[in-house]
């Protein structure tokens, strides 16, 4: 059976699977996401409307033994920048999908009228089953009972209230090896997308997939075998390093340190508090309350960065709290107490929100002086405003820029419509630079400048020096090559520094594809996937001003450094 | 402290914490190199490809000279996102 491509039509409940394209071949994740929308979708049509499309696919090795590779992208024009857009999570799931050899889904059209459906997809053909009982309720509860009725090997992906709101920070919702609905492809509201057209829920189950072809085992082999050692020697992926060890927010007290951890809606980039939330307390509260950690996001994981996360008691599992989650409900919004984080990051999975997006609209809320800073339960309670689906809870939906204008608020931390993650750029200026130049709009994944400026991976470069152009455009291009082949980009803190890491990945490529890529073709690959997303934004009538930052970048000097941001516009302009 | 003294600021951090500890104030002989700090705290061989900050900035190193009134953060090698 070869690869194919699910075409779902929302307007009449149809769908039909399509041979993939042979110019499709060789995609896969965002590759796979951008070039569709690209080609399919009208640059300049409303994000909500019937001509955008939401697509589906996993990576090239996703679903095979690859170690550290069950990701999927998720892609379409974003209701929150008006630009492409491609979000990323690592989920069960998208193992599924490629074992049943589905390169992509596309859903497209637009259901009339107030029913939400579900689409289930098997071996034997979809169907589509009304979804109604499930609308105006919390994620968690709802995928205990998609499990149960739907049996608990499936994988489920879903959207929640915040997208029935068609809430601009909805993200498209995932499970974790648990069960948890706790991870996401959370950025540049693409839940609002599927459920615009209708859609609520995608359950798949894959028995009796045939698997993913493997054109070339033992190239393969050889390439997973590589990138394996590679993982497993660098001390940052390695079992017991730090990644490992406490998570992702093991940054949290290093990016604290080097003061450039946004406080208070960016405006100090230090805090004695931080310790309180930093990945180190975290680990011991959860091993302290009976918690899981470490932990995967997919099976096969060898870095294993994930966990779950427990109320006092050892109940109530919330999933991963990542790094960024963390931050933006936490000393963004001048919040330092785990447990308020925690139910928190529960509000967002449960409602169907990014939570970068939800950290950042509450702290401009805060600013704006709707609640105080601080104010941990004042927080918890916003939330619940988007559940109750009041006015308020509407204006919240819509992101950081729109509560921000609503509210009088001035310093939006926004870059084309989207919530800046957890560094602030006036003290890291590299990431900066991604920042204002990434198509995504404020996103950090997109070329991870931290590494060389920060952790000394991949280089060392000063942070505060604002000679960046260079370094985040290549750290964009291979990251975008990165997020077609399927592996988590975290694989990327081995393979900077391990030649033959980076080697055996491009192996395990080419085998999978019966192709002979080298390590040379991996910058290539990835421009070629910008060109296209550059070209969709060009179209959709993005110009190079606004690849800027927000003014008060430039103006406000930042504590500790006392610094702004001050890469010149040209230096911008040079990055592509 | 005498005139020939400095004084220091050390945090350990993530798993360097079962070494040293958390934060501590030290007095040390002038033109003291990062090194003295983890022959202080007896940090093993294998482990002193750390991260080191001196006063937020990073990619100091052992070799790095300590002055008066530092605060020098050290971690071992993380990643995250
Ligand atoms: S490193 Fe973490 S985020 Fe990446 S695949 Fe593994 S568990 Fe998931």
């Amino acid at each position: 059976m070869p690869k194919r491509i699910l075409r779902v039509n929302m307007t009449n409940l149809e769908s039909q699977f399509e041979d993939l394209p042979a110019d499709y071949a060789a995609l896969g994740g965002r590759g796979m996401t951008s070039t569709i929308v690209a080609k399919e979708v009208p640059p300049t049509c409303n994000p909500l409307g019937i001509h955008n499309k939401l697509v589906f696919a996993p990576g090239i090795v996703t679903g095979t033994k690859a170690p550290t590779s069950g990701r999927l992208s998720v892609g379409g024009k974003s209701p929150l920048t008006g630009g492409i857009k491609e979000a990323n999570a690592g989920t069960p799931f998208a193992q599924m999908l490629a074992r049943m050899r589905i390169g992509a889904i596309i859903i497209e059209g637009k259901h009339a009228g107030d029913d939400y459906y579900l689409l289930k997809i098997t071996m034997d053909g979809t169907e589509f089953i009304k979804a109604n009982k499930w609308v105006g309720k919390g994620l968690y509860g709802v995928y205990k009972d998609l499990f149960k009725e739907y049996g608990d090997k499936v994988g489920i992906s879903g959207v929640g209230i915040a997208a029935e709101l068609l809430g601009a920070m909805s993200g498209v919702c995932f499970n974790d090896p648990e069960g948890l609905p706790s991870r996401y492809a959370g950025r540049g509201g693409l839940g609002a997308v599927m459920a615009s057209k209708g859609l609520k829920f995608i359950i798949v189950d894959d028995t009796g997939a045939p698997g993913v072809e493997i054109a070339n085992e033992e190239v393969f082999s050889q390439g997973i075998k590589k990138l394996r050692d590679a993982l497993t020697s660098h001390d940052v992926t390695k079992p017991g390093g730090a990644l490992n060890s406490y998570g992702t927010a093991v940054l949290v007290n290093i990016i604290n340190e080097a003061g450039g951890l946004p406080q208070r809606n960016f405006s100090s980039g230090q805090d004695e508090g931080a310790e309180k939330v930093s990945g180190e307390a975290k680990a011991e509260e959860i091993k302290k309350r009976g918690g899981t950690r470490p932990h995967f996001c997919n099976p096969g994981c060898i870095i294993q960065c994930s966990e779950v996360w427990v109320k006092p008691n050892g109940k109530d599992p919330v999933g991963v709290l990542e790094y960024e989650s963390v931050w933006a409900l936490g000393p963004n919004c001048a919040i330092y107490n785990l447990d308020d984080i925690g139910e928190l990051n529960r509000a967002c999975n449960d409602l169907g929100t990014d939570t970068i997006e939800a950290g950042d609209t509450i702290a401009v809320a805060m600013e704006g002086g709707l609640i105080e800073f601080g104010d941990g339960k004042g927080a918890i309670k916003l939330m619940d405003e988007i559940r109750k689906k009041t006015p308020i809870g509407k204006i919240l939906a819509q992101g950081t820029e729109i509560t921000g204008k609503v509210f009088g608020v001035t310093r939006i931390p926004t870059v084309k419509g989207q919530g800046l993650p957890a560094y602030d750029p006036r003290a890291i200026k590299g990431i900066g630079v991604t920042f204002a130049t990434t198509p995504m709009g404020a996103d950090h994944t997109a070329g991870y400048a931290i590494a060389p400026e920060i952790l000394g991976v991949g280089g060392k470069l000063d942070p505060l020096s604002p000679e960046k152009a260079e370094v985040s455009r290549n750290l964009q291009f291979a990251t975008a090559a990165i997020d077609a082949s399927g592996y988590c980009l975290f694989i990327a803190f081995a393979i900077l520094d391990i030649p033959e890491g980076l080697q055996g990945v491009v192996e395990s490529l080419s085998g999978v594809l019966g192709a002979n890529l080298t390590v040379d073709d991996v910058g290539p690959i990835g421009k070629s996937i910008i060109d296209t997303e550059l070209e969709f934004n060009k179209k959709a009538g993005f110009t190079k001003i606004h690849d800027r930052l927000p003014e008060f970048f430039l103006e406000e000097k930042l504590p500790p450094h006392n610094t702004v941001f001050d890469v010149p516009d040209d230096d911008l302009d040079s990055v592509f | 402290m005498n005139n020939n003294s400095i004084s220091v600021t050390v945090k350990f951090f993530a798993t360097l914490r079962q070494y040293g500890p958390d934060k501590d104030v030290l007095i040390i002989p002038e033109n003291s190199k990062v090194k003295l700090l983890f022959d202080k705290y007896s940090i093993p061989k294998e482990e002193r490809r750390a991260i080191i900050l001196v006063n937020g900035r990073p990619h100091k190193d052992l070799n790095t000279v300590i002055k008066d009134g530092d605060l020098i953060s050290i971690f071992p090698p993380i990643g995250g996102g």
